[in-house]
């Protein structure tokens, strides 16, 4: 990402006349050494042994002339095919690269494509000096600890030379971490390494981690406004494993024959109705003719045609793993099935998808294992005594809201929300970001409190202290209520409820409409007293009938839309 | 500082006159990668609504003039085909809706060339591995309406780009690299590119003709760690306004848009201050010769000029042409090819 020039102050950009006149005489060199590389290329002997001069010269002046490091490695092949093809020449000429591209990127250390010929030589050598390419990275990695160059190289010479589970590399990450606990590069890096590094061995790798945790804690008094080591610390920390599983699945008669079908994932997927499998052949999969793309999202739903009007839905719906995108070749799903006994809203969900989920695949990857609750609680004791003795510092108080997110409970969710609100003080420049945090706090907690809803199918959010602005699970609403009413709210956007025939969202702060297809069951809208500047997107609620627009001032065109009556 | 504002007129002249500094030397070290600079200038122009600014068809005769006969571009006339380059000429030419002037297939025949086996993408026959190089291909092919088989195996991109994501819902060049902005901008920018198309076997039952038609799905942003990752790209911003790529690093303008643009994508751009933003960006222009820099009191080029305005565009500054953050170009020129808004 750097092909804009960085760093170069304006003041030293003003040329005196002897420097205008040096960097003309530049420019005309450049200009001449190009013009003979390029005659030499495009000659008819273009791999005579000059040639090799002729692109140095271009190269010295311009390490990111990329066509002329192509045309040198064409030379190089060339030459190791046929005058220097015994072993010793060929180790010359490649030293002899190896030393010119030293030179080159102690002026140049961001050079792309200085790295690029470097790992090309090496690869054309049958016996490169790993140890030698290890100490160039270090010496990279002394001028410049962060250097993005430096650890690439430094990895890719450790896979070259098969030492990517060297424990040594622990090591070195230690000592660069001693040096200054502000390296995230170092700090990432041990993300990465500790699993590859233990693999099946947990107890070492318990051992490792347990070590961090007091290195963490030890850059964390040290210097409590520096990021790295926080964010380090979550990954320690780890994240709750979860496989990809079904929420709920209703069905509901819409009209005729027809029934929607809408199941609720615990991640997004993205899925393709048209490879369901039904148990029964006398009903099928309606296709929607509709080329408009789909979202992956929580919630699927498709429409089932039955044999005949008013045929109660009995039927096993039965999605296979090829019904999924999913995100690796290798994820081994196995079948879910969904069984509809005739009734409308019964459901019965049988077998879920038990091996790869998006969460399972991250685990494999990188992810560290998730620590005992103690751990946390361990670590939300020494944060909660940093927070208190560095009250103006953000960071103490992030990690708090994050371990006592985790943990959960109703004094852990009260004190996280009023954390949350000295954040906002700390950090006026985010705060919107904690005001995201806290309504989702809030509407947690009033979905715990409808796990259980009573037979009513209708619901008002109970009063609350706090205006939400936002719904960060909405598919997670019971899917047994119908209606409800979220009015006098600060959400910006319409919540994707995906079961409810009846929404009211008057007096927020919603600008646009949309996703109004993710719910299909929708009949009744009313969205007065907010900030709609058109109606574009009503049109996108199929099951719609009657929607209810006024008070938005900026709404300035009245819409058409077939089959729903619309309030101004 | 209130009355800083954006200097359309002195910009417009900048990039106009950016041809016209021969006697530097930083004009010919930069030769390899003028073409990139002519699709810097010209979107630059385009978001400033001066459109005419430049000789369309001198433009378009130069990116013809890099073309090689594999259907791929070069940084400059004489230089060697590389990605970066054909994408920014496909840039141009879709800007310039001149994309009839090229072979389209065999364009995309040549990105396709460039796919591995795991699904990742070499830049031309010698460079390295990088997800830049998966966005470059998925960004160009999606422009050359070739996003799809046999051009490409979109699901083994993904995986690809899949295999790249950190701890800290971050990406990075190749897997186990860093987190880094500008990385992060090419995989989520590709993820929200992506389309896969069903289609539905010729023997299964219709109800009609039309319900035939391809079932799209559109992007892979489901394998985005959406929260986690906008939060981590927020804590970019810094106290002066500016973001910076990394943790600990120094804010720079080019990052107003590989931030920004992923925190549009994944719908976040509340989580940072914009109005410090705005007012970082416009104090980095050069009031004297235009263009803008990568902070302020530095010297402006044409690649933070592009950037600094993609970002105000995003940001809802008056009188600039809307952005699309996936393909930093005007939203009108993807309407025109048809490619869907992100739903
Ligand atoms: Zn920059």
């Amino acid at each position: 990402m750097a092909d804009g020039s960085h760093n170069q102050k304006k003041s030293s950009a003003v040329l005196s006349a002897a420097e205008t006149e040096a960097n003309k005489r530049r420019t005309k060199t450049y200009i001449d050494k190009w013009a003979v590389m390029a005659t030499m290329r495009d000659s008819a002997d273009p791999f005579d042994a000059s040639a090799l001069d002729a692109t140095q010269a271009v190269v010295e002046l311009n390490p990111d002339a990329y066509t002329v490091w192509n045309y040198r490695r064409r030379i190089l092949t060339h030459l190791f095919a046929t005058s220097h093809s015994d072993e010793k020449d060929r180790v010359l000429l490649a030293k002899q690269d190896l030393k010119l591209l030293e030179k080159l990127i102690r002026i140049h250390p961001k050079s792309y494509w200085l790295w690029v010929h470097r790992r090309w030589v090496l690869e054309n050598m049958s016996s490169p000096d790993w140890d030698r390419e290890l100490l160039i990275s270090q010496m990279m990695l002394d001028l410049d600890a962060r250097n993005f160059h430096g650890w690439s190289y430094r990895r890719s010479v450790l896979k070259s030379a098969g030492r990517l589970q060297d424990l040594a590399e622990i090591e070195y990450t230690n000592a660069k971490i001693r040096q200054n606990f502000s390296n995230y590069s170092a700090w990432h890096y041990r993300s990465r390494l500790i699993p590859s590094v233990t693999g099946e061995d947990f107890e070492q790798r318990d051992s490792i981690i347990q070590k961090d945790f007091e290195t963490v804690r030890n850059a964390i008094y040290t210097e409590p406004a520096d990021q790295s080591a926080w964010l380090y610390q979550r990954w320690l920390l780890g994240q709750k494993p979860s496989n990809l599983i079904v929420e709920w699945a209703i069905a509901e008669h819409a009209s005729d024959a027809k029934f929607i079908v809408i199941v609720c994932f615990n991640a997004p997927v993205s899925m393709n109705p048209s490879k369901v499998i039904l148990s029964d052949a006398k009903y099928r999969i309606e296709r929607t003719a509709t080329n408009s793309p789909i979202m992956p999202s929580h919630v699927v739903s498709f429409s089932i045609i039955a044999p005949q009007a008013d045929t109660p839905l009995k039927l096993e719906i039965c999605l296979k793993p090829d019904c999924f995108n999913l995100p690796t070749s290798n994820s081994q799903l196995e079948e879910i099935s969904l069984s509809f006994d005739g009734t409308r809203s019964a459901m019965r969900v049988e077998g879920t998808i038990t091996t790869q989920s998006n969460a399972q695949t991250d685990n494999t990857l990188q992810m560290n294992q998730y620590q005992p609750l103690e751990i946390w609680e361990r670590e939300l004791a020494s944060i909660r005594e940093l927070a208190e003795f560095e009250p103006e510092s953000k960071w103490p108080w992030m990690a708090l809201v994050h371990c006592l997110k985790e943990l959960g409970g109703e004094n852990n969710v009260r004190e996280a929300i009023s954390v949350c609100d000295t954040l906002e003080r700390l950090d006026p420049d985010r705060k919107n970001y904690y005001r995201d945090t806290i309504s989702d706090f809030h509407w947690n907690q009033t979905l715990d409190k409808l796990t259980n809803p009573s037979t009513s199918e209708s619901i008002g959010i109970p009063p609350m202290p706090w205006k939400l602005t936002r719904i960060p699970t909405p598919h997670l609403l019971p899917p047994i209520l119908t209606i409800l009413n979220l009015a006098n709210h600060a959400l910006t956007d319409i919540p994707v409820f995906p079961c409810l025939r009846e929404l009211n969202v008057d007096n927020n702060l919603i600008q646009i409409v949309r996703r109004l297809d993710m719910m299909p069951l929708l009949q009744r809208l009313s969205i007065k007293k907010n900030m709609l500047k058109s109606l574009r997107g009503l049109e996108g609620g199929k099951g719609l009938k009657e929607v209810w627009v006024s008070e938005n001032d900026s709404v300035v065109e009245q819409v058409d839309v077939e089959r729903v009556l619309i309030h101004y | 500082m209130s009355d800083n504002r954006l200097l359309t007129d002195l910009h417009v002249s900048y990039i106009q006159g950016l041809d016209k500094k021969k006697e530097s030397f930083e004009y010919w070290a930069g030769e390899h990668l003028r073409l990139n600079g002519v699709y810097w200038g010209l979107t630059s122009l385009h978001l400033l609504k001066h459109e005419s600014a430049l000789d369309s068809n001198e433009v378009i005769e130069y990116v013809l003039a890099c073309r090689h006969s594999n259907g791929a571009f070069g940084g400059h006339t004489g230089h060697d085909a590389h990605l970066l380059y054909t994408l920014s000429a496909v840039q141009i030419l879709c800007t310039l809706d001149a994309l009839d002037r090229i072979d389209r297939d065999q364009t995309a025949k040549y990105v396709a060339s460039l796919q591995q086996p795991d699904g990742s993408f070499a830049g031309d026959e010698y460079s390295e591995i990088d997800t830049r190089f998966s966005y470059c291909a998925l960004s160009c092919l999606s422009l050359l309406g070739k996003l799809q088989a046999p051009f490409v195996d979109i699901s083994k991109a993904v995986t690809f780009i899949h295999s790249c994501k950190n701890f800290d819902g971050g990406y990075g060049s190749v897997p186990g690299a860093e987190s880094h902005s500008g990385q992060i901008f090419c995989c989520v920018g590709a993820l929200a590119i992506v389309v896969f198309i069903f289609i539905v076997p010729k023997h299964e039952k219709t109800t009609n003709d039309t319900a035939r038609a391809p079932q799209l799905s559109q992007n892979r942003l489901d394998l985005v760690e959406t929260d986690r990752l906008a939060w981590w790209l927020a804590e970019r911003q810094l106290k002066n306004g500016g973001l910076n790529g990394r943790p600990e690093k120094l804010e720079d303008v080019c990052y107003s848009w590989w931030v920004l643009s992923c925190l549009s994508i994944l719908d976040r751009i509340h989580w940072i201050n914009r109005e410090k933003l705005v007012q970082f960006i416009l104090n980095a222009q050069d009031t004297d010769t235009g263009g803008i820099a990568d902070r302020p009191g530095d010297v402006s080029d044409v690649f933070h000029t592009l950037f600094g305005i993609a970002g105000l565009s995003l940001l809802g500054y008056p009188g600039l042409e809307p952005v699309d953050p996936r393909y930093c170009m005007p939203v009108k020129v993807l309407q025109r090819l048809g490619i869907p808004d992100q739903p």
